[in-house]
């Protein structure tokens, strides 16, 4: 289980205090995938950077199963994987296959091509294997990425907002691999806008509002809650927001 | 997976795509080579010609010289290049925050890109020296043992340097001009007297570089202190470098500017 404790981020600029995230605590459990939701500046990439170690908390801490995350030793802290906001998590000028070995290797991994192989078949790489990623769309780049973070067999996913820019087919089949892993019982959490990606993946989701994080149920109940008889995640969302 | 095998893994990672990256980019590696083997070449036929009134003695003594001087600086560029361009580079590409990610940090990740292109200069440097020395018909004896072991030192100096550089790329972003300022202090550390001890003994690669034109260019002997001197200065300027390194990305952490280029 992955333990939230009090955790906060504020920024000084320009002697000024930001709040990005205000304190929360919360508990995510394996084999379930978490959808961090709110509008835009609300503090789900800077949460998700906390969590994989990229911005040092102001309060608070992360725990792993018992084991910190963030300043504990580099072998106590558990594998994790993440697809960060952007086009730019993989190196354009080595292939799909060269991208997964090289950051695998990174992770200090080897004995990791079967699991390289059925990722690449499941995201639909292989045909693209041996070929540069800067020829690669932006969609096929993500999944790349996604590849990659996979391959490590990751304790813990990261992904924040992995279908943003992406056309349906690939949104969907980056959905379908994310609802398959749930079976690998390892923590995901996910940042997202879209809310096709909730509706069909999510499990539970958490809001992100001005700086205040609170886990809020599963889409069903946020819609049968909020849906005012409209069926749709969205409509619900945007209630949500507005109340 | 212990720290020994996830190191070996990272050099691996490091080595084997640093190896496809100069496959792939194969022009740019033939003319990198291309102009080493010039520069060596030039500097010989250059100093031939302007040492046409001297005697042959102090001629030799000269090339020799400016041929070590060369590798010397080429070691520092390598130490201190390798390690500030590839984050620079890995910032602007966007994958310095994935590179992050590695469970050791991304300074073993440095420390093997470095380690790689070391080995690959060394390597080249070994090959072309001979060979255009073969070409301009100069001759040299170098204790091959004592350059690859004094090099190691002197790219280890550098790479701390590096490291340090770095530290400021981290937080500051954009830096290559104040990286290119630092040839020229790098130059003067090269020339200013640091042997036999004395205050300018404490600067990076003064001392490596000086022990370099003792035992290579004029075959004399410093003395196990001063290689010992040598050897634990080294290690601390790596050792500074990293702490340097290490702190600035603590701050860029607690900054949020880790990835922002």
């Amino acid at each position: 289980m992955l333990s939230i404790q009090n955790l906060s981020k504020t920024y000084n600029v320009n002697g000024q205090c930001l709040v990005a995230v205000k304190p929360f605590s919360m508990d995510i459990v394996p084999g379930k995938v978490y959808c961090f939701l709110g509008p835009n500046g609300a503090g789900k990439t800077t949460t998700i950077k906390m969590l994989c170690g990229l911005v040092s908390p102001t309060t608070g801490t992360i725990t792993y199963n018992g084991r910190d995350m963030i300043g504990g030793s580099w072998i106590s802290r558990p594998k994790t994987g993440a697809v960060l906001e952007g086009a730019r998590n993989i190196n354009w000028r080595l292939t799909v296959l060269e991208n997964i070995n090289y950051f695998c290797g990174l992770h200090g991994l080897s004995g990791h091509k079967p699991r390289a192989e059925q990722y690449m078949r499941r995201l639909g790489l292989e045909e693209y294997k041996n070929t540069e990623c800067r020829y690669l769309s932006r969609g096929n780049q993500q999944k790349v990425a996604l590849a990659c973070a996979l391959t490590l067999d990751a304790e813990v996913l990261l992904l924040d907002e992995p279908t943003l820019g992406l056309d349906i087919e690939i949104a969907r089949s980056i959905m379908e691999v994310v609802n398959h892993e749930k079976s690998k019982n390892r923590i995901t959490i996910v940042t997202t806008h879209d809310t096709e990606f909730i509706e069909l993946a999510a499990d539970e989701i958490v809001l992100f509002k001005n700086g205040i994080l609170k886990p809020i149920g599963t889409p069903q109940e946020i819609v049968a809650k909020h849906g005012n008889g409209d069926n749709r995640f969205s409509t619900a969302y945007l209630q949500l927001l507005r109340s | 997976m212990n720290a020994v095998t996830a190191g070996i893994n990272i050099f691996k990672a490091e080595f084997i795509s640093g190896l496809i990256l100069t496959k792939r980019y194969w022009l740019n590696m033939a003319a990198g080579i291309l102009n080493m083997f010039l520069f060596l070449v030039f500097i010989q036929l250059g100093i031939r010609s302007f040492g046409s009134g001297v005697s042959a003695e102090f001629m030799s003594v000269k090339m020799e010289t400016l041929i070590i001087g060369f590798f010397s600086f080429s070691i520092i560029g390598v130490g201190m290049g390798s390690v500030t361009s590839r984050l620079s580079d890995n910032a602007a590409t966007g994958i310095l925050e994935q590179t992050m990610l590695s469970p050791m940090g991304v300074v073993p990740v440095l420390f093997f890109g470095a380690l790689t292109q070391f080995v690959v200069a060394l390597v080249l440097y070994l090959l072309l020296i001979p060979f255009s020395m073969l070409l301009c018909s100069h001759f040299f004896t170098v204790n091959i043992l004592s350059l690859i072991f004094f090099s190691i030192l002197l790219w280890l100096s550098s790479c701390g340097v590096g490291f340090a550089l770095s530290a400021l790329t981290l937080i500051y972003k954009k830096t290559q001009n104040f990286n290119n300022l630092i040839q020229f202090l790098i130059l003067t550390l090269m020339v200013i007297p640091s042997y036999p001890f004395n205050v300018f003994s404490l600067s990076p690669v003064s001392p490596q570089v000086a022990i370099l034109n003792k035992v290579i260019v004029y075959h004399q002997s410093v003395g196990y202190k001063w290689i010992t001197y040598t050897i634990l200065q080294s290690g601390a300027y790596f050792i500074l470098g990293c702490a340097a390194f290490l702190v600035a990305e603590k701050y860029a952490k607690k900054k949020g500017i880790l990835g922002q280029y």
